[in-house]
């Protein structure tokens, strides 16, 4: 029986735009967070880096850092094929841009559907997979972005399955 | 060539007019002039000892040559002037300005 | 009437004559500071620029009815126009009265609706005592007691001596001002200026005139088109007569008379000057503010504190960003339709040729409006010099200002919030950093202080810095008030280092000076400094020494500002580095030119003319650390070692080093870009920038890739990293230093030496009775010191160093104990204290003597059957008899003593000298005798290129061979030695080369005597 959680964070509806990061699943994070979707475009490497950043990039005239969720979440990571975009997402007042394998789409999910992620997903009592929510074609876990995005201890390897 | 004199001493010249300062002589003077200021003269004196008449576009000269000794660091004078010129030059109070003396005696 | 004043002040011409004026007025207080400066050296360039600034705003002026505006600049005018005839001298009186003037000025032209209620007599009285008090006597009467004149039917006012008008008046005379042009009015109508200055003096006495020189132009300038003059008669003809003087001329020619109102009443129609004077009605109301600012009465001669310009709401723009943004624009409609078009056709390839074009657009769009808020530093260090000065003068104090880097350019937001900390700082160094005089004096230092404005880039960041030579901070003096005031804790006071201290001063609440100083105000103002810093994400460091000084560093980062910098590129990958971190590029290419990559230790070293670089191969330190070129990184080492070809010399001001990469690109000028949150700690990054082409290159941080790169640690000692370049005039030799048991430092010229590897003792066999190792899949021949001179033998066990040399065309190994040094000395060499087998002379290193190894007798007793015997074809040929004499000059003993020997021994017979005039001098003496010359480059008196000259310059002996030797190994010193005369160039020490050349010369020259 899976839990219902009770989440005042979300209260309402909450539009979610959805993503599949390689075979791991599909993931979803508050929409109104992403601004924009670009194509992956052209990465440029930076040295030393940290292993989540995948690069930086020319957004327009801005130099925007290019974070591998994949990579970041442990799960691999993101491979540059036609379907790859960049969800460029505001974190902190700067422009980050989230390099995931596929965009599925955005919908709408009730804050009552939100359910506890099973713990054989994940022993997860990280910050960053707030729970699992169903859609047209499966499970999604919902993603808290700030959590994904803030600190940079490398990745985080407590989401692999 | 205007009607004119000029003897060079260093860095002083010292133009005597043969004539009157009017509207004939003057583009030639004017040519003269500019040669003279900027080829570094310190000082130009004008001698109108031999001039009667002074009219409009002489005293124009005047001006002129005084405006552009100033910017190239000189200076101009003029001297001898005749007592009806330096009349009309002292009523129009350019006699500080134009550094004009009369004739003496 | 409230309309018509509106009318007045909104007029378009009033707002372009505002702003004009206020163009004129910003240049003109560091004019009138130049002025001053400039003392008895007038610069007629600049008096005149200060001269037509208040001409213009006087005349202007004048047509908008702001009188006292006119009758200021009026003032001005006349003192600066007796400046620039010399009779009035600008100093420190003058100038401040014109400051005073000009910044009266300024205000009044701010506000012109109230400018005419503006109290100037003060400034008026003391402009006009001035200049008066230059004028030749009989003027001085006349220009006190003026009276002023409306004219009717509008106009400007006239001011005329009271006395002449007085005196006039009495006499039933009328007073008349007219407007006329010599050239226009007399002249073209075929009359005569005589003539008709003959009619006025019949009528009636010129009071004023004043004709406008400026406007009949130079002698440049068409000549005579316009005498323009104002003059003012007094006639006892009345209006209506009065045409009879000046024919056709009715509407410029205007009766005077003394009560605007009643002017206004008379005349038909309302000019703008009339509204102005009912304007100034209304404000002289008591209660207005013009009231209240007409009692404040600052006297003239004390220095006010100066008022900060008021934050402007344009801008002002460089002609060619507004092309560019002009040609952007224009870009950005093309691309625009593009897009359009390819949508409508649903074309995706256009549509994605359409996407670039606009985001490349885009991006330069976004620089190039960038560009237009970028502000060069200067225009907050502008207004120092007088706040400086004024200061300074006000406290009794001399203070000496210099200003560095005032081009740095940084965005208005960032000025702007610059302006107040930089203002309080300077402030505070003039008064309570610089002493006053006396102390000065008593303390030894120069009576005048100096402060120092200083801003530059400095990789990643923007570091303006104050610095005064005054009093400095007094650590102790202000944790104590810092902890009796209750700020800090003994106990926190305790572990404070005295920097720390002293960065209390940035507490609120502090402040050192028991007097409250009126000018600096309390201690509000460095906790005010710190916030303001802070918000821009700035830093403050202070540096000081009681008694000497303070400085203050500020570092702002650099978020945005554009520096040029040089774009290089690794594998691919672009960078940039700040040009201010760029000494020098090179591009190395084996066995030529001035460059040279070396191996020393287990590093590589440039060698640049007489530098020893060293080295980080940006590529190796990008990819160190990346697990998937873990395994390769060794192996890439190995491939690139041979590999290093373009090296660009950064320096981080205080260290230099060559970063090897793949290509040089041009130098641009970028943009600097800051990276993202999740990159901030990457220290060698200084940001990012978006490059022409619209790809990305990063920024390094020059300083910090050198302490990442750990360059330290490469096995060169510091004092080789810090080689400076040499003094010609010294002969400087770079050795090898190594070691002998039981601690004898021993030394090899570097340029004998190829290599260096260490090994393990145990790697040296005994093959035959000889030492040798294997090396490079070949046998190495081995000796050591101890072969030929008394020394004790290498160990037996540990780590080696072995030092490959070539000698006679073949490899030997040196082997001696480490530690492995490389340095330069330019100490002299003695060569006979140690003289012995295996040691060519001494030298002293660091303190210490170090045995000069000679590598030839070495070589020798190791391998006699290729000992001192010539091969064959180094035999003398037969035929030739008489023994050849070479001529040898060099100053250095120890290189003289060293070629003496092996020329002797290789049959030639040598004159000797220690420079070039000896050698000469030897030369002319021996003429018979002498068939080459060797000689160094670098000698007094005469150096070899000079010998050289003169060899070839006499016909006795322009035919000999000259042989130049040399410690330098530069490409150009062998164009220029070329150039002289000389026949071979070679580098010092290479006996081989040496011998063989001379034999070929001698020969040549000897089979064409035969």
């Amino acid at each position: 029986m899976q839990e219902k959680v009770v989440n005042s964070e979300y209260a309402g509806e909450l539009l979610v735009c959805t993503f599949a990061l390689g075979e791991n699943g599909v993931f979803g994070i508050d929409a109104t967070l992403v601004q924009e979707v670009a194509m992956m475009g052209e990465l440029t490497p930076v040295r030393h880096a940290p292993a989540f950043v995948a690069g930086i990039r020319n957004l327009r005239g801005r130099i925007i850092t290019v974070i591998d969720l994949c990579e970041r979440l442990g799960l691999g990571v993101v491979r540059a094929t036609p379907e790859t975009r960049l969800l460029i997402a505001d974190w902190n007042g700067e422009p980050v841009g989230l390099l995931v394998d596929r965009v599925e789409g955005t919908l709408a999910m009730e804050a009552g559907a939100l359910q506890r992620a099973p713990s054989n997903i994940s022993n997860v009592q990280s910050e960053k997979l707030r729970g699992v929510f169903r859609t047209g074609h499966g499970l999604a876990g919902l993603l808290h972005l700030p959590s994904v995005l803030d600190g940079n201890s490398g990745s985080d390897t407590s989401l692999a399955e | 060539m205007a009607a004119c004199s000029v003897k060079r001493e260093q860095e002083d010249v010292l133009i005597r007019l043969d004539g009157n300062l009017t509207a004939l002589v003057v583009p030639d003077l004017q040519a003269e002039l500019k040669n003279l200021l900027t080829e570094g003269i310190r000082r130009l004196t004008f001698d109108l000892a031999e001039t009667a008449m002074l009219d409009s576009t002489g005293i124009g000269l005047l001006i002129a040559a005084t405006n552009t000794a100033m910017r190239t660091g000189g200076e101009l004078r003029v001297i001898n002037a005749s007592p009806e010129i330096f009349r009309l030059l002292q009523n129009m109070r350019l006699t500080a300005r134009l550094n004009v003396s009369a004739r003496v005696a | 009437m409230d309309s018509e004043l509106n009318v007045a002040l909104n007029d378009e011409l009033l707002v372009e004559f505002i702003s004009e004026s206020r163009d004129h007025l910003t240049t003109i207080e560091s004019d009138l500071l130049a002025m001053e400066e400039g003392g008895s050296n007038i610069d007629s360039e600049l008096v005149n620029k200060v001269f037509r600034a208040a001409h213009s705003i006087k005349g202007a002026s004048g047509y908008f009815g702001l009188t006292k505006v006119k009758e200021l600049a009026h003032r001005a005018e006349t003192v600066l126009d007796m400046i620039r005839s010399g009779r009035i001298p600008p100093n420190a009186e003058v100038t401040n009265l014109l400051l005073c003037a000009f910044d009266r000025l300024r205000e009044m032209i701010n506000r012109p609706g109230e400018s005419n209620g503006t109290n100037i007599d003060d400034l008026v009285e003391s402009l006009t005592a001035l200049a008066s008090s230059f004028l030749p006597g009989e003027k001085k009467s006349s220009v006190w007691e003026r009276v002023t004149l409306e004219p009717q039917g509008g106009g400007a006012p006239v001011m005329l001596s009271k006395f002449d008008y007085e005196r006039a008046k009495d006499a039933g005379n009328r007073f008349y001002v007219v407007e006329m042009d010599l050239i226009h009015d007399i002249e073209r109508r075929g009359e005569n200026v005589l003539a008709v200055f003959r009619r006025l003096f019949a009528a009636g006495q010129v009071v004023d005139c004043e004709v406008d020189f400026e406007s009949v132009g130079t002698l440049d300038d068409p000549i005579c088109n316009r005498v323009p003059l104002k003059l003012v008669l007094a006639t006892t003809l009345g209006p209506d007569k009065i045409d009879v003087l000046f024919p056709e001329m009715q509407d410029r020619v205007k009766l005077l008379s003394e009560h605007s109102a009643e002017a206004a009443k008379e005349g038909s129609e309302k000019t703008r000057e009339d509204s102005v004077a009912e304007m100034q009605a209304v404000l002289e109301t008591p209660g207005s503010e013009v009231a209240q600012a007409q009692t404040s009465h600052t006297s003239i001669g004390t220095s006010r504190p100066v008022k900060s310009n008021s934050t402007e709401d344009s801008v002002r723009v460089n002609v060619a960003t507004l092309e560019l943004l002009m040609n952007l624009a224009g870009e950005l409609v093309l691309g625009r339709n593009q897009l359009r078009a390819s949508i409508a056709q649903k074309n995706g390839q256009a549509l994605d040729a359409a996407d670039q074009r606009i985001n490349q657009i885009t991006s330069e769009l976004q620089d190039a409006v960038m560009q237009t808020r970028l502000q060069p530093i200067g225009n907050v260090f502008g207004k120092f010099p007088r706040l400086v000065r004024d200061l300074a003068a006000s406290l009794g104090k001399e203070v000496q200002l210099e200003i560095q880097g005032k081009e740095v350019a940084l965005d208005r937001s960032i000025i702007e919030s610059l302006s107040d900390p930089l203002t309080h700082m300077v402030r505070n160094a003039v008064d309570h950093g610089i002493e006053p005089p006396e102390i000065r004096i008593r303390a030894g230092k120069a009576r005048q202080g100096v402060l120092n404005l200083d801003a530059r880039h400095e990789a990643g960041h923007v570091v303006v810095e104050i610095a005064d030579d005054g009093r400095g901070l007094d650590a102790e003096r202000i944790a104590k008030s810092a902890m009796s005031k209750g700020l800090v804790t003994a106990e926190k006071l305790d572990r404070m280092t005295a920097k720390e201290k002293m960065s209390l001063i940035f507490l609120p609440g502090l402040s050192t000076n028991s007097e409250v100083s009126e000018i600096s105000g309390r201690g509000v103002g460095m906790d005010v400094v710190k916030t303001n810093l802070d918000r821009l994400g700035g830093k403050v460091e202070i540096i000081s020494t009681v008694g000497s000084g303070t400085r203050f560093r500020i570092k702002l980062p650099l978020t945005l500002a554009i520096i040029p910098s040089l774009i290089v590129s690794v594998e691919g990958e672009r960078f940039a580095i700040p040009q201010i971190n760029v000494e020098e590029m090179c591009h190395v290419v084996p066995g030529q030119g001035r460059a040279r990559v070396e191996t020393v230790g287990n590093a590589q070293v440039l060698v640049l003319r007489d530098r020893l670089i060293p080295l980080v191969r940006l590529g190796e330190y990008l990819s160190a650390g990346e697990i998937s070129d873990r395994r390769g990184s060794e192996r890439d080492s190995q491939r690139e070692k041979g590999d290093a070809s373009n090296i660009v010399v950064v320096t981080t001001g205080a260290q230099s080093y060559g970063l090897v990469v793949s290509g040089f690109h041009d130098a641009e000028e970028i943009v600097v870009k800051p990276l993202g949150g999740h990159l901030k700690g990457l220290e060698e990054y200084a940001g990012a920038t978006i490059l022409g082409d619209g790809s990305l290159a990063l920024i390094l941080d020059v300083a910090n890739l050198a302490v990442k790169a750990s360059l330290s640690a490469t096995g060169i000692s510091d004092t080789a990293a810090k080689i400076a370049h040499e003094d010609a005039s010294n002969d400087r030799h770079t050795f090898v230093l190594f070691h002998n048991p039981p601690n004898v430092l021993c030394a090899l010229p570097l340029n004998t030496v190829r290599r260096i590897e260490r090994v393990d003792a145990a790697c040296v066999e005994m093959i035959g009775g000889r030492r040798t190792m294997k090396l490079d899949g070949g046998l190495l021949p081995l000796a050591t010191l101890s072969d030929a001179a008394q020394v004790e033998p290498i160990p037996a066990s540990g780590e080696l160093a072995v030092i490959l040399a070539t000698v006679r065309g073949v490899d030997i190994g040196l082997l001696g104990t480490l530690p492995v040094d490389v340095v330069e000395t330019s100490g002299s060499v003695e060569h006979t204290t140690h003289r012995q087998s295996g040691i060519a002379g001494s030298t002293i290193i660091q303190g210490r003597t170090a045995l000069i190894v000679d590598l030839y007798e070495l070589a020798d007793s190791l391998l006699p059957e290729r000992g001192n015997g010539r091969l064959a074809t180094e035999r003398p040929e037969p035929g030739i008899e008489r023994q050849l004499t070479v001529l040898l000059a060099e100053d250095s003993d120890f290189f003289r003593s060293q070629i003496e020997r092996f020329l002797k021994e290789d049959g030639y017979a040598v004159l000797a000298a220690n420079d070039g005039e000896a050698a000469w001098e030897l030369l002319l003496r021996s003429l018979d005798e002498v068939s080459a010359v060797v000689t160094d480059i670098e000698m007094p008196r005469l150096d070899g290129l000079g010998l050289t000259r003169r060899i070839r310059a006499d016909a006795l002996t322009a035919h000999l061979p000259v042989i130049a030797l040399t410690s330098l190994a530069a490409d150009d010193d062998a164009a220029r030695g070329l150039a002289a005369g000389i026949s071979d160039y070679q580098t010092k020490l290479d006996r081989d080369r040496l011998l063989e050349r001379l034999r070929e010369y001698t020969h040549a020259a000897a089979a064409a005597n035969v």
